[in-house]
């Protein structure tokens, strides 16, 4: 889906707000503290998961084959001992829920965070310093999204979650790849939105004013323009981290994401299709999960938008 | 043991005594065993065949298509275990030597449109000469046919002569075999030995990649559909989409054993859902599978436990599903860290979530209940287990104990983490999951990884150097006869760095020299008797732990009745089955 | 806005003459897309060629083939070749005459693969972008005639819902409880009975309604904030305010002037939507069992069939690129305020 980010690029940016206002608005705002207030019970969960399941559930990994149907070996639903019922080997889903939590907010913050820190870079060195280094990467950015990006991840996952993994071991299948994957595709969003930005910035008085006073181009930077950068970044990335959770999920439905014993939500999920219409809990639990945790991330995500910049949200 | 009988135990939770249950008369169709002849059956599949080319097919689909298209010299009819002469007119001849193996061709076959000519037995040297060929690339011929006089040391690009094989006459064929066996006479079944005409598919199998598969000319009862030249694709064949078999006009009833109900056979593919399959099936839209992909345990519990489909199904017992073990890879050089995990394995629960009882019994020896009275019995039958445990749950104690032997202290493993590849489609991920978790008891830390069947079968079991620790891995035999199972998986010889079979690495002498020896022993009781004693000698060298003698559920619909390809996993044969 | 009042034969001067910057606009945005076109080729071969999952010649030469025989078909299939050369005769043969190679798997030229594919993804692509703009226009409509209304919220509220659920558990959720065959409730359709439109165009439809519904679900929401945005921005125009005061009907003036300024930026967005759509409908493909291209990337993905991935990418970008390319024309044409 495109993100408008020619439209946002051109925006000016009104500056930053501060951090006290930003929370009492926040705080106003209803929705936008139900959508907190979740995801940090999924945070609980990810982090709490192993406490929390030796108290009301099982260990993720270890199976039950007594709950299976001793005939046919399907699995069991929910009962007073596995809250969401138990998967095809007889592993405990509710705890699986719980420990795919990781791997989603694993993804979204550090993935993102990646991305983010790779982009921005990118972005501000192609605006600022304008002439060969703006277009090759500006050329790069232009390749990137002309490739069908799924079906690059998709055939990147797939060559690096075979074997010794890819990029001489380096990336190992699993996580690393995800991780990989998802910065691959997530850096240009930044690299274009900073670019814009900067090339805006680099013209407005104050950067003129730096220069002149004699200030070397790492300070104009640092002091005068990655403050402004702020804003608009902090926003896209409230964008960037749902994209990237549904990515992974994505990834791993297809099975070049993260492998089994490690659980996933999206891998859950396409284990569960073939059994979905007897086994339905397998499906709809850790897809809830990952609904509810990528609409709270959207919620949230707007609200900051409403916030900072009532203006971006709406040409987005 | 009939049907009734079958689905009580089974209700009672019974176990591996049913295995024997081999449900091979007609499904119910009882007391109507009547065959009308017209109308049109209607299979459908989850993938593509391999091939249509008769010289190169390999897959079971391919053969179940094929051979209502193809007449090999010989073949197995329907609801049948016995060889038959097809094209042949009889049993071949073997020499007093055994270097000399003379068949001859029933006169009087012709091929269909646009050949229309009668079959010579040059014909039958041709098929056979350009399967040899890397423009037909032919996956067995090196297993059975490399015993011929002349046989290409280097397979050359187009099909060439080969001075083993001899056309005396037209209706006589000769191979001569550079050391006595029987391996090849045996392995006349395959459809590489269907006829093929030189004058018409020469300028097919010129080409680099021959593409006599869409141009192909038909002896049996049926034809792909063609147009005026012969071509049949998009009519007869449409790759990955669908088939369409129609009457050979050449073809004439009264040479040939298969009865030909039907008038149109279709095949409709990319059924990858094989939940879907089975309901259309079931709704009388489809008649019967044409591969058999694994159906889910939840389907297969719906249709099992129904009453009304209660003749909608059959099982049959096809190959063995297995645990390759790395012989040389450490730590499973060491005979009792193998025996070791042939004794914790968990066989139950691993059967249970690849489906359960029904999906066939738990397997203790290689040869399993469809090699009846050709080495089941011999080899021990159920009764042989040289690692028995109670309800086949595994036996921690006895493992560990090997496990000490092996040299670790406490009998728990302690180097670093081992992987195992499993198929990425269901129900294997968990299959390879109870696996793990049984390895995990005496100290394995075991990785699973998942691959394509593709990515399994031309890189990580079978190169060597990508080889694991374990594989998990099933084998069909080709034909029933042990050589199938034992010579490509156990013997030194089909050992080679770039592909093997072999992935076990197993290089026993011992093995190896009673191989050779029982492939060259002419009484066939007596051969039975000894690859038997091979498969207790192999079992208890434990290079696999052998889980399953897997047995494949056909669903069929109302419509039909069946003839079975008993040899080819119960498949339906088209040119046996009927419409009611 | 300017240029708008300036009537049609400002316009028309503008872009006739063929050496106006339009047209030197155009050619050059289309020859970057051809280039584009060569490095998206040339890098999805690198990397393919990197990293394979499994050996094309063993696949080629079938199960238990000697290793002699694979030698040979490596040598045939031309693996054994330098990998600028192997480009080199791809590129050659895809520019000459489309010739995309033959899959490895089933020895059947690709192009024919991905063009018999094609109807499949382009019915579910194409049905999914017009039941979304069928939904989003009248709603965007009503929510700029209405703004912070109940309407508005359960708009914004529903979109938000279907953006954060996948395709493909939506698709599942829908045939558990509505597939005619095995849901809860049933209604319609079920996995895996696509039929062609030729073979039976009931059937067709009946087998396309979840998946449609399930794309347009989370883009219609989209797309009806957005025109209602847009909307609701021109009508606060003046001349729009000046057209009320002088007393035309509102349906009037939305229609006349809102929309066309509205639907602009729209229009372009979903010439890009639409493009990423026909580009690989992957997700929604392979849980409805739908014979497409996208599911064919999948398959040819795990197979590790080279030169099937290669034209499936291939033809994904050239959607993506053709996209892009109508879209920037099409701003160029609308938008006046674009220099080039």
């Amino acid at each position: 889906m495109s993100m408008g980010s020619d439209a946002v690029a051109s925006v000016d940016v009104v500056g930053t707000r501060p951090l006290s206002l930003f929370w009492e608005r926040v705080r106003s705002d209803k929705v936008a503290l139900v959508a907190f207030a979740f995801l940090l019970v999924v945070t609980f969960s990810a982090v709490l998961a192993g406490p929390i399941t030796s108290l009301v559930g099982h260990p993720p990994n270890a199976q039950y084959p007594d709950r299976l149907d001793p005939a046919f070996g399907t699995p069991t639903g929910p009962s007073s001992e596995f809250l969401f019922g138990v998967d095809p080997v007889g592993s405990d889903v509710f705890a699986r829920v719980l420990y795919g939590a990781r791997v989603s907010l694993t993804v979204a913050i550090v993935g993102t965070g990646i991305a983010m820190l790779i982009g921005t870079s990118l972005g501000i060195v192609a605006g600022y310093y304008r002439g060969v280094v703006d277009t090759i990467i500006s050329r790069t950015i232009d390749v990137m999204l002309a490739f069908p990006l799924l079906l690059l991840a998709l055939g990147i996952g797939s060559a690096c979650s075979v074997g010794g993994g890819c990029a001489g071991g380096l990336i190992q299948p699993g996580m690393t790849t995800v991780l990989g994957i998802i910065v691959l595709v997530s850096w240009t969003y930044f690299a274009r939105l900073a670019r814009g930005q900067v090339l805006s910035l680099r013209e407005k008085e104050f950067v003129e004013a730096a220069r002149a006073t004699g200030a070397g181009d790492l300070a104009i930077i640092a002091r005068e323009i990655l403050p402004n950068l702020l804003t608009p970044v902090l926003v896209y990335v409230t964008l960037v981290i749902p994209l990237n959770i549904l990515l992974e999920a994505a990834l791993s439905y297809l099975g070049v994401g993260i492998n089994p014993p490690q659980a996933s939500w999206g891998q859950m999920i396409a284990e569960a299709t073939p059994f979905f219409d007897s086994a339905w809990w397998y499906f709809l639990f850790p897809g809830l999960a990952l609904v509810l945790t990528v609409l709270a991330f959207n919620l949230l995500g707007e609200a900051i938008r409403d916030i900072l910049d009532p203006h971006l949200s709406k040409a987005n | 043991m009939s049907l009734h009988t079958w689905r009580a135990a089974v209700a009672l939770g019974a176990s591996f005594a049913l295995g024997l249950a081999m449900v091979g008369s007609g499904s119910g169709s009882g007391a109507n065993d009547q065959h009308k002849r017209g109308g049109t059956l209607k299979l459908i599949s989850a993938g593509d065949v391999d091939s249509v080319d008769p010289g190169k097919t390999y897959y079971s689909m391919g053969w179940q298509i094929l051979t209502a298209v193809h007449r090999p010299l010989y073949s197995i009819p329907a609801d049948s275990t016995k060889t038959l002469p097809d094209l042949a007119a009889s049993l071949p001849r073997i020499s007093a030597d055994g270097k000399t193996v003379t068949v001859r061709i029933r006169p009087g076959i012709r091929f269909g449109p646009p050949v229309n000519r009668e079959v010579t037995s040059a014909d039958v040297k041709y098929a056979i000469e350009r399967s040899f060929s890397v423009s037909v690339t032919n996956g067995y011929v090196g297993l059975y046919f490399s015993d011929l006089v002349g046989y290409p040391a280097k397979p050359p690009k187009t099909p060439k002569p080969v001075s083993g094989i001899t056309t005396p006459d037209k209706y006589t064929i000769v191979f001569r075999l550079k050391q006595a066996g029987t391996t090849l006479a045996s392995a006349l079944v395959m459809t590489n030995t269907a006829p093929v005409p030189k004058e018409y598919a020469s300028k097919y199998d010129q080409k680099s990649a021959s593409d006599y598969a869409f141009h192909q000319a038909a002896t049996g009862p049926y034809m792909f559909e063609a147009d005026g030249s012969g071509n049949i694709k998009g009519k007869g064949y449409t790759p990955g989409r669908r088939m369409r078999l129609v009457r050979n006009p050449s073809w004439s009833a009264r040479t040939d054993f298969r009865p030909a109900y039907v008038d149109v056979v279709e095949v409709r593919q990319g059924f990858t859902d094989t939940t879907v399959g089975v309901r259309q099936i079931l709704n009388g839209v489809a008649d019967a599978a044409s591969d058999y992909a694994q159906i889910p345990a939840a389907t297969l519990k719906q249709v099992v436990t129904t009453p009304k489909y209660r003749d909608n199904w059959y099982a049959w017992a096809n190959g063995i599903a297995y645990l390759g073990l790395n012989t040389r890879k450490k730590p499973f050089d060491n005979v009792n860290v193998r025996r070791a995990v042939n004794y914790v394995v968990d066989k139950n629960a691993m059967r249970l979530v690849v489906g359960g009882p029904l999906t066939g019994p738990i397997a203790t020896h290689i040869l399993g209940p469809e090699f009846k009275s050709k080495g089941f019995e011999a080899a021990g039958g159920l009764g042989f287990d040289p690692f028995k445990s109670a309800n086949f749950a595994g036996d921690v104690a006895k493992a560990k104990a090997e496990m000490r032997k092996a040299g670790y202290a406490n009998g728990l493993y302690d180097g670093p983490a081992i992987t195992m590849y499993t198929f990425n489609a269901s129900p294997s991920p968990q299959a390879a999951k109870v696996a793990a978790a049984s390895l995990a008891k005496i100290g394995f830390n075991v990785k699973v990884k998942i691959a394509s069947p593709d990515a399994m079968f031309t890189k990580f079991c079978v190169v060597e150097r990508f080889l694991p620790e374990i594989c998990t891995l099933g084998w069909l035999p080709d034909f029933k006869d042990p050589v199938t199972m034992m010579d490509p998986l156990f013997s030194g010889k089909s050992l080679n760095p770039n592909y093997t079979t072999n992935m076990t690495g197993l290089n026993d002498p011992a093995v190896n020299t009673a191989i050779q020896k029982t492939k060259l022993i002419k009484d066939p009781d007596a051969r039975y008797a000894a690859w038997a004693q091979i498969d207790k000698m192999i079992t208890r060298l434990a290079p696999i732990v052998p889980t399953q003698w897997t047995e494949t559920v056909t669903v069929i619909s109302d419509r039909i009745v069946p003839g079975k390809q008993l040899w080819n996993a119960g498949l339906v044969d088209p040119a046996f089955t009927s419409i009611k | 806005m300017e240029a708008g009042l300036g009537g049609p034969a400002a316009r028309r001067s503008r872009f006739a003459r063929i050496d106006s910057p339009f047209v030197g606009y155009i050619v050059r945005r289309i020859a970057w897309s051809a280039l584009l076109l060569v490095i998206v080729s040339f890098l999805t071969f690198l990397i393919f060629y990197v990293l394979p999952a499994s050996d094309p010649a063993i696949l080629r030469a079938g199960r238990n083939a000697s290793p002699d025989l694979i030698e040979e078909v490596r040598a045939s299939l031309g693996l054994d070749q330098p990998f600028y050369e192997q480009f080199r005769i791809y590129a050659g043969n895809v520019v000459t005459d489309f010739d995309l190679g033959y899959s490895y798997y089933s020895e059947v030229p690709v192009r024919e693969e991905i063009v018999s594919r094609l109807p499949a993804s382009i019915s579910v692509a194409l049905g999914a972008f017009i039941l979304w703009m069928a939904i989003a226009l009248p709603v965007g409509i009503l929510t700029a005639l209405k703004p912070r209304s109940k309407t508005d919220r359960v708009v914004t509220g529903a979109t938000l819902f279907f953006l954060s659920a996948p395709t493909y558990w939506l698709g599942l959720v829908a045939l558990f409880l509505f597939a005619r065959d095995i849901g809860r409730f049933p209604l319609i359709g079920g996995s895996g009975t696509y039929v062609p439109f030729s073979d039976d165009p009931k059937g067709w439809a009946e087998s396309l309604f979840w998946p449609w519904i399930v794309l347009a679900l989370a883009f219609a929401g989209l797309y009806a904030r957005m025109i209602g945005e847009n909307l609701r921005e021109a009508m606060e125009q003046d001349y729009v305010r000046t057209a009320k005061a002088k007393g035309l009907g509102m349906r009037r003036i939305v229609l006349r002037h809102g929309l066309r300024a509205a639907l602009t930026p729209v229009v372009t967005l979903a010439a890009l939507d639409l493009g990423l759509l026909l580009g690989g409908t992957i997700l929604v493909e392979t849980v409805f069992n739908i014979p497409g291209v996208g599911r064919y990337a999948v398959e040819s993905i795990q197979t590790g069939d080279l030169p099937a991935i290669q034209g499936v990418v291939l033809f994904g970008a050239l959607f993506i690129v053709l996209a892009v390319l109508v879209a920037d024309i099409l701003y160029a044409v609308l938008d006046p305020r674009v220099r080039y």
